[in-house]
């Protein structure tokens, strides 16, 4: 078919043509000017839609890495207060040793037990050094300190005497313990509450105790069972910081282990709790306080002195376990961020890669929009003005 | 035959005429070149025969030549074909221009790819609790927290407000733009229809008034889909004119008309704005219903009043009022407002309804031609107002007749008295029934007895020829179906009917002045409909000032064609992105539009909500740190103050009652009530305390409705909560059970679960349940960005396409119809050409006639 170009049509198309490469030279010179691929989500929704993504992993990569560095840092200063648990146990272990061939005159006795004092006193100072506004060997309990001296000597933990009961009320407790499991003819041990009152029932009954015997002893024992649990729970606590080994919990409410890391530190944990069959301390920082008191006595108890250093020993071996951990600890969170920043770097590469140009590209895009928007204006002056009117005589 | 001696000059003469006007066409067309719609003319030139030449008896053997030319007519060169591809395709560019306006502006709402917006906000409220977390027992970690929170409320708010305004500016640019525009053209169309039928009527051929018309309906086929005919009314034996018809498709495949030659119809829009409506309760908490069973509720309007009635409905829920009802003893229940949704900013629940009037003429009809129209329909029924009193006889007594009704004087005009009984009729008015030959002598009147309440006046409407309600516009620009009444002076008036300010009842009001009495002799045999109105003379207006518009009714729709859905063009590229909301639409839409992404804002502002501050419920232990299960109290009572107790609940194990409290280690623990303070509290009469079997959640809430509201929270409303802003409430980092003497600030087992909240995958869920997104908050709200940009490329896309077919047909259309400048100057050398050619003709028979009267004869001169 025939078509007519009438000098209108030209210039609709020309209209259109211009707008187009004009159109063409402000976007290449907006990528030019801030780098970017697209200046609209609608322009590329995909890589809109990937970028978002990037940005959204990076800012949590940035998180895990602040997480990882703080935690870093808590467990550098943990070691340095578990390093000098380490030498404070040391050097009691010594002091005891050298105690026990040291032992004729009182004085020379008391100056040992000063000095162990004095190593009591900066154990619970370490032991109580806050990091940042929380104290970081009481477990979840970061507000308050963890460790106080009672006036009665005796160390508490969290508000829990660390040996389960205080010094005095150990004391009485023990005495009680032998006479009543004499009575009852079984170890408390072994008895369930309900058990044990119905046996305390009986002796009461039978005329072997009165019953005021009996319920000091209840209520001492209840303290000591309700104390014991409670440290062994502060024992069993966890802490969990979220480092990106993508976080999930238990049915049961809590953290999946392996989906997070556990910071909680508490120092029972690794100082001791409880006392041992002997009702000996198993404390590190008790056994210092009760080692100073039997330095001080003014007879000298080898026997007694021997199995709290033996008790002292125990507690450095485990100090030297949780260094170790903490080692390994701080050695697992130097790998995570060396692999935090990996991740940093790639996903960085990826969302440049994706919102950005390369300049080069951009401007030589920018450098073919011009010239060709340059070239349709010399089109234009040229087609534009012609007709057969021009060469009408 | 012979030849008449200056038969040829009349032949060149005729060529000269006719270069002439060729001439003057090229003119008219060079000077249009540039002119829109302007159709390209040219002359059809045709050969003169010569008179008689087709005579039966003509001469064989000396043929005679033709008498020259004529211009037959003056064509358009045109291709109607085209016409119509092009005002389809203009139709669907009209209609994703339309869209892709809209979605242009939601997209600007949702895009960040240059800005850090709502998606950093968010990540920023899951690193404050990343901060937290090692933190955990620091205000100034949860100040943290809280800050980020209300960075993203507001954000949220602010997105949310973007997205009314968007819609607000959508809706004006539908109504003042669009609606306005195609209205106008509408106008027009009739009135150039007018125009052209004149010249026609009158043997003329208007080629630029044609292409005025077909301009505008290239115009008017951007609005939606047309349809147009011509149809041939023969005004006499030669004359006959082309009517034009012009209709609009409609999604059922029905055709609307909207042109009918001078008459024409007119779009209306009508906006549903969406509101709160609270369900109404007794004090006691029971439903409070109509005869029916249907719920009341209730809301406040803007000047602060309160309306009460029921709702109905599906997809669009109606608010029906009961008038005069009486709230005594009621309550709203604010907790579960409808509908509408419990954001007045939100605007999922509106309306854009699109209706077209029946057709007009283009000239304003007169107030008397309305009378005229109607008057054949128009039935009054009449009881005036009057004063009545009582009749007593002369022993003082009220007079009754032998039914025992009691017999009334009617007051008349003349001051005279009527006197009958006064019974009420079923539709509630009371009719006066005059006893004839009643003998009044030695009676009295009460004169006391006055019954003002039987000042009822019956007004009937006025209805057309066609049995529609007859309307005009009021001065207020509304809408007023005609009424008419007659009083008891037996004057008959039109006017309104509209409610008298600050009470139930409703007043009429005259429209005409007093020679509009002039209304007599109308059937008053047959009322139609009869409203009751209280008597209420306002001064009326000039019959001038209102315009008539054709069965126009607001309230019941009716005689408005109300299409269900425009097919193509602006108009539906518009309605569909104001009223089409994809998955949050009742029954699904495939199209989403501004509600779909308002509804898609509120859903993630509601599930954050939501699940936050479900995370952030506390536990109750007892004081052995065993956790409790609790329930609430409902009836019981305060001794007091007899108010119902708020603060007593009971284990759901036990079945003790008791109350709350903190203790100094933060513990929330419940105690049993000793006897003493069971003492307080007074049991409902002879019965038991009621338990809810719902479980007590001891709620912390950390976002809410800027009202305080746990419920009904939308990206509109969030807020958050006073309490935490006031620090009563803090982010619940453990709900772990605390010994005498420690402190697990340390503890931050709940605040993992609230960073677990931010990465987990979350359903968001419409309101009819449909799962739009599984993800993170961050995600979904990318997710709604990415369909916002997704839908305007595909928009963006589809438009271009049509754009291209569009410009491509136009560029057929003026290859076809165009002024080729090229051609009209080829077309002046050719006429120029056959004029001198004519004028040599001319010159040459001039020199022949010369040669025979100057040449010949002259033997012997």
């Amino acid at each position: 078919m025939f078509t007519r170009i009438t000098q209108n049509m030209v210039n609709t198309r020309y209209k259109s043509t211009i707008t187009n490469t004009m159109r063409d030279v402000s976007h290449a010179g907006d990528a030019v000017t801030n780098e970017r691929k697209y200046q609209n989500d609608s322009e590329d929704p995909i890589s809109a839609t990937r970028a978002y993504q990037y940005r959204r992993e990076l800012t949590r990569n940035a998180n895990y890495t602040a997480n990882a560095n703080s935690i870093k840092s808590l467990l550098q200063t943990r070691e340095t207060v578990a390093m000098e648990m380490s030498s404070i146990a040391r050097t009691a272990y010594t002091d005891v040793l050298g105690g026990h061939t040291d032992t004729s005159s009182p004085e020379s006795r008391m100056a040992y037990a000063q000095q162990i004092r004095s190593l009591q006193q900066s154990a619970i100072q370490s032991l109580n050094t806050s990091y940042g506004d929380q104290f970081m060997f009481g477990g979840t309990s970061t507000g308050q300190v963890p460790f106080e001296l009672k006036n009665d000597g005796t160390v508490t933990y969290r508000g829990v005497p660390v040996d389960g009961l205080s010094k005095n009320q150990m004391k009485a407790y023990k005495s009680y313990l032998t006479e009543i499991q004499k009575d009852i003819g079984a170890s408390v041990e072994n008895l369930s509450d309900e058990q044990l009152q119905t046996k305390l029932n009986e002796i009461v009954a039978d005329g072997t105790v009165t019953q005021e015997y009996a319920d000091n002893f209840k209520s001492l024992h209840d303290e000591y069972s309700l104390n014991m649990k409670r440290l062994n729970d502060y024992n069993s606590e966890v802490q969990y910081v979220n480092l990106g080994f993508g976080l999930e919990f238990n049915d049961d409410g809590t953290v999946n282990s392996s989906s997070a890391f556990n910071t909680c530190l508490n120092a029972i944990s690794f100082l001791g709790f409880g006392v041992d069959t002997k009702g000996n301390s198993k404390n590190m920082i008790q056994l210092l306080g009760d080692i100073a008191d039997g330095f001080s006595e003014t007879t000298y108890d080898q026997d007694h002195m021997e199995k709290l250093a033996a008790n002292l020993d125990d507690t450095r071996t485990s100090i030297t376990i949780q260094l170790t951990q903490l080692g390994a600890d701080e050695n697992f969170m130097d790998t995570t961020i060396d692999r935090l920043g990996d991740v940093e770097y790639n996903l960085t590469a990826k969302q440049n890669m994706t919102e950005y140009v390369d300049e080069a590209t951009a401007i030589t895009n920018f450098q073919a929009a011009n010239y060709a928007y340059k070239a349709a204006l010399q089109v234009g002056s040229k087609i534009l003005s012609q007709s057969f009117l021009d060469y009408m005589s | 035959m012979i030849r008449s001696t200056f038969y040829g000059f009349q032949t060149a003469l005729s060529g000269l005429k006719a270069s002439q006007t060729a001439l003057d066409v090229v003119g008219q067309n060079v000077s249009n070149t540039n002119t829109t719609g302007y159709t390209r003319q040219r002359v059809v030139q045709k050969s003169v025969a010569v008179n008689n030449s087709a005579e039966k008896y003509g001469s064989k053997t000396s043929p005679i030549t033709g008498q020259g030319t004529k211009i037959g007519s003056l064509e358009q060169i045109r291709d109607v074909t085209l016409d119509t591809q092009f005002r389809n395709e203009n139709a669907s560019v009209g209609y994703y221009d339309a869209e892709l306006g809209a979605m242009g502006a939601i997209e600007s709402i949702f895009d960040e790819a240059t800005t850090s917006g709502m998606r950093d906000s968010i990540l920023g409220i899951q690193t404050a609790f990343e901060n937290l977390s090692l933190n955990t027992g620091s205000d100034e970690y949860d100040a943290l927290v809280r800050s980020s929170a209300e960075s993203t409320s507001k954000l949220l708010n602010q997105y949310s407000r973007q997205l009314r305004d968007a819609y607000d500016a959508e809706v004006y640019e539908f109504i003042n733009g669009s609606v306005a525009d195609a209205n106008e053209l509408l106008n027009n169309l009739a009135v150039i229809n007018g125009t052209i039928k004149s010249a026609e009527v009158s043997g003329g051929n208007p080629l630029e008034l044609y292409d005025q018309r077909n301009n505008m309906l290239d115009e008017l086929s951007a609005y939606f889909d047309i349809e147009y005919n011509l149809e041939q009314q023969r005004m006499s034996p030669d004359i006959a004119t082309n009517v034009l018809h012009v209709y609009m498709k409609d999604a059922a495949g029905g055709l609307i008309e909207l042109i009918d030659g001078e008459q024409y119809a007119q779009f209306g829009v009508e906006t549903v704005e969406s509101t709160t409506y609270f369900p109404l309760n007794t004090t006691g908490g029971d439903a409070v219903q109509d005869a029916e069973g249907n719920q009341i509720y209730t809301y406040k309007d803007t000047n602060d009043e309160y309306h009460y009635g029921t709702i109905s409905g599906d997809s669009i829920q109606v608010f029906k009022e009961i008038e005069g009802f009486n709230p005594a003893g009621m309550k709203p229940d604010y907790e579960n407002g409808v509908s509408s949704s419990s954001d007045a900013n939100s605007l999922r629940d509106n309306y854009v309804k699109l209706s077209v009037s029946t057709l007009t003429k283009s000239e304003a009809m007169s107030y008397e031609d309305i009378l005229e129209e109607a008057k054949e329909k128009v039935t009054v029924k009449i009881e005036g107002a009057s004063r009545y009193s009582a009749v007593l006889n002369s022993n003082g007594v009220e007079m009754t007749d032998s039914d025992g009704n009691k017999i009334y004087a009617r007051d008349n005009a003349d001051g005279s008295h009527s006197y009958g009984t006064i019974k009420a009729t079923n539709s509630g008015t009371t009719l006066f029934t005059e006893i004839p030959g009643f003998d009044a002598t030695d009676t009295s009147l009460s004169g006391t007895d006055v019954i003002s309440g039987a000042e009822k006046l019956q007004v009937t409407q006025v209805d057309d020829l066609d049995g529609n309600p007859l309307t005009y516009i009021d001065d207020e620009g509304k809408v007023q179906k005609v009424f008419t009444v007659t009083t008891t002076s037996g004057k008959t008036m039109y006017g309104k009917v509209s409610k008298i300010a600050g009470s139930n009842a409703y007043g009429f009001e005259e429209v005409s002045p007093d020679d509009l009495t002039t209304v007599h002799g109308l059937d008053l045999s047959e009322a139609n409909t009869t409203t009751e109105v209280y008597r209420e003379f306002v001064s009326g207006k000039s019959p001038v000032d209102i315009t008539p518009v054709y069965g126009r009714d607001v309230e019941t729709g009716k005689n408005y064609y109300s299409p269900t859905a425009v097919t193509n063009g602006i108009f539906k590229g518009s309605l569909d992105m104001l009223n089409c909301g994809g998955d949050f639409e009742a029954g699904g839409s495939t199209i989403r539009g501004f509600k779909y992404y308002a509804g898609a804002l509120d859903t993630l502002a509601s599930q954050m909500a939501t699940q936050m501050n479900e995370q952030n419920r506390g536990q109750i232990y007892d004081k052995d740190g065993n956790a409790l299960t609790l329930g609430k109290v409902t009836n019981v009572y305060n001794r007091d103050d007899g108010q119902v107790a708020t603060d007593l609940f009971f284990d759901d194990a036990s079945g003790q009652p008791g109350r709350i409290e903190t203790d100094r280690l933060g513990n929330r623990i419940f105690t049993p009530l000793t006897d003493v303070e069971m003492d307080e509290y007074v049991l409902p009469n002879g019965g038991l305390a009621d338990l809810e079997t719902e479980p007590y959640y001891d709620e912390n809430p950390l976002l809410t409705t800027n009202e305080g509201g746990l419920k009904g929270i939308t990206a509109g409303n969030i807020a958050v909560s006073s309490e935490w802003q006031q620090g009563k409430v803090k982010v619940v980092n453990s709900t772990a059970f605390c010994y005498k003497g420690d402190n697990i600030d340390g503890d931050n087992s709940n605040t993992l679960k609230f960073i677990k909240l931010f990465e987990q995958d979350t359903d968001f869920n419409t309101t009819s349940g449909i799962t739009l997104f599984t993800g993170g908050y961050e995600n979904f709200l990318s997710a709604i960005g990415d369909q916002s940009a997704l839908d305007v490329k595909t928009e963006n896309t589809t438009f271009t396409s049509h754009d291209t077919v569009l410009k491509t047909v136009d560029n057929n259309r003026m290859s076809v119809s165009g002024v080729s400048i090229d051609e009209e100057a080829v077309d002046i050398y050719r006429f120029q050409r056959a004029y001198q050619a004519s004028s040599r003709v001319m010159t040459t028979l001039d020199e022949c006639l010369d040669k025979l009267i100057n040449g010949t004869g002259r033997v012997g001169l």
